[in-house]
């Protein structure tokens, strides 16, 4: 049996959760806690270690996808679980720019030291004022070369597009590197 | 679909920069602490820009800019049937108070002293429209936005905004694509025509720092104003010639290493994703 990863990364409260919760088979492992102060009202508990789904490819491979913590506090998880990945999500909130500078912060350190395929994700797409996936490329100085996907983490198909544009952006790097 | 967001978060030099690049048109409204501006734009330049919700007439405009006596002013709105610009322009013409030429340089004068204003703001909101346009009969003059964005930045008192854009003076910086066609219709000031003269492969941005004898606070300003101004960006590490064997040890002890699959693996994976 082959087992495979991906990881799903972003700042507080971009959808990490629920973009693993829609498209995983089991119960996301989720080790949320209740936020001692909320900075978004509409958010009562954070993800502290990791979230954890599945998916079944079939008989001999079982892809596993992992959600990195939000919070500045727990930086050190995402080297941690993006060690050995297939590829990466960045996860954005298309609708809150106070989270863009924490989301330029994670681009970079991605542009500088993550020798792993990622795309980054306009989530939120749904809500009324979201940033567009152009404008936040330009807000964000997203190189042309990466991918930045709209996204609606509830939305099952949404999130299947995601993961097959990062699997396309894999096998372009493969074709790169070869 | 509205652009919405609080100035502390993504600053007004950063909202002039994404509408530049975009090549936006449409109106952005920001509430200041204490006052607020209206800029209009058309794909991407600026046309107009009032802040505290002053909305003068061509003859105050050039009053102010010292092309018109307020006597001279006086006759001419005696003479307006509206207060519409067009009008107020073709009386100054008819009356040779003043030429095209001035009324475009009065125009883009009180469209900059405007403009510049709204650097100076760290703190409120601010809401762009697109596609809404509204300046009745007034007189506008297409501003590039680059060099807005620069000689803004001059103004700029935040400092911490230049150490999160550039937190390490120990990296290179290159131009954008279509940069060099761009600098040479701005108008920059020496420390500038420095720092864009020392940029690219061969000096890193504290290298520049030195050899054009400015201060690391004076350096950043700058770089953050031409980077804002979509002419600079900090290279990549493959976009750098030769990194020194430390550097590249850092570096590469710090990567984050991916799995390499074989490509078989990933078709099961795409064809899973795609049935679901």
């Amino acid at each position: 049996m082959q087992n495979v990863k991906m990881v799903v990364t972003g700042p507080f409260s971009a959808g990490k959760t629920q973009f693993i919760h829609t498209i995983s088979e089991i119960d996301v492992v989720s080790t949320e806690r209740r936020l001692s102060h909320p900075a978004d009202p509409d958010k009562s508990q954070t993800t502290v270690a990791m979230d954890f789904g599945r998916l079944t490819i079939d008989d001999d491979l079982i892809l596993y996808i992992f959600g990195t913590p939000g919070q500045r506090r727990f930086d050190f998880m995402w080297r941690i679980l993006s060690q050995g990945t297939l590829g990466l999500v960045v996860l954005l909130d298309s609708v809150r720019p106070d989270t863009f500078r924490e989301a330029r912060e994670i681009l970079n350190t991605f542009q500088t030291y993550a020798d792993v395929p990622y795309v980054v994700v306009a989530n939120k797409q749904d809500l009324p004022d979201a940033w567009s996936p152009e404008d936040l490329r330009v807000a964000l100085r997203i190189p042309r070369a990466i991918k930045v996907l709209p996204c609606v983490a509830t939305d099952r198909e949404s999130v299947k597009e995601v993961l097959l544009q990062l699997l396309y952006t894999i096998l372009e790097s493969m074709d790169g590197d070869s | 679909m509205a652009l919405r967001g609080n100035l502390r978060d993504f600053s007004a030099t950063q909202m002039l920069n994404l509408i530049s690049v975009a090549r936006k048109s449409g109106t952005l409204d920001i509430e200041g602490v204490d006052t607020q501006a209206r800029l209009l734009f058309n794909q991407g330049k600026l046309l107009y820009a009032a802040v505290g919700g002053q909305d003068y007439r061509l003859t105050e405009v050039l009053q102010r800019a010292g092309k018109l006596t307020e006597a001279q002013s006086r006759a001419i709105e005696a003479q307006a049937s509206s207060s519409g610009d067009r009008e107020l322009a073709w009386l100054l013409l008819r009356a040779g108070y003043a030429s095209r030429s001035d009324i475009i340089r009065g125009v883009r004068a009180h469209i900059l002293r405007n403009v510049f204003r709204v650097f100076e703001w760290s703190a409120g909101t601010f809401v762009f429209e697109p596609n809404r346009l509204s300046f009745g009969d007034r007189i506008t003059v297409p501003v590039d936005l680059a060099t807005v964005i620069v000689a803004g930045s001059r103004r700029l008192r935040e400092a911490d905004s230049f150490r999160e854009e550039l937190p390490n003076l120990d990296v290179h910086l290159r131009f954008t694509r279509g940069a060099g066609s761009r600098l040479r219709k701005m108008r920059m000031g020496l420390d500038e025509w420095r720092v864009v003269s020392l940029a690219g492969p061969r000096n890193t941005v504290r290298e520049i720092s030195n050899q054009a004898d400015l201060s690391e606070d004076q350096v950043r300003r700058i770089v953050y104003g031409l980077m804002q101004a979509d002419l600079l960006h900090v290279a990549l590490p493959e976009e750098v010639p030769e990194a020194t064997s430390s550097d590249r040890r850092r570096k590469e002890g710090a990567r984050v290493r991916g799995q390499r699959p074989s490509r078989n693996v990933i078709t099961r994976l795409i064809d899973r994703i795609r049935q679901l």
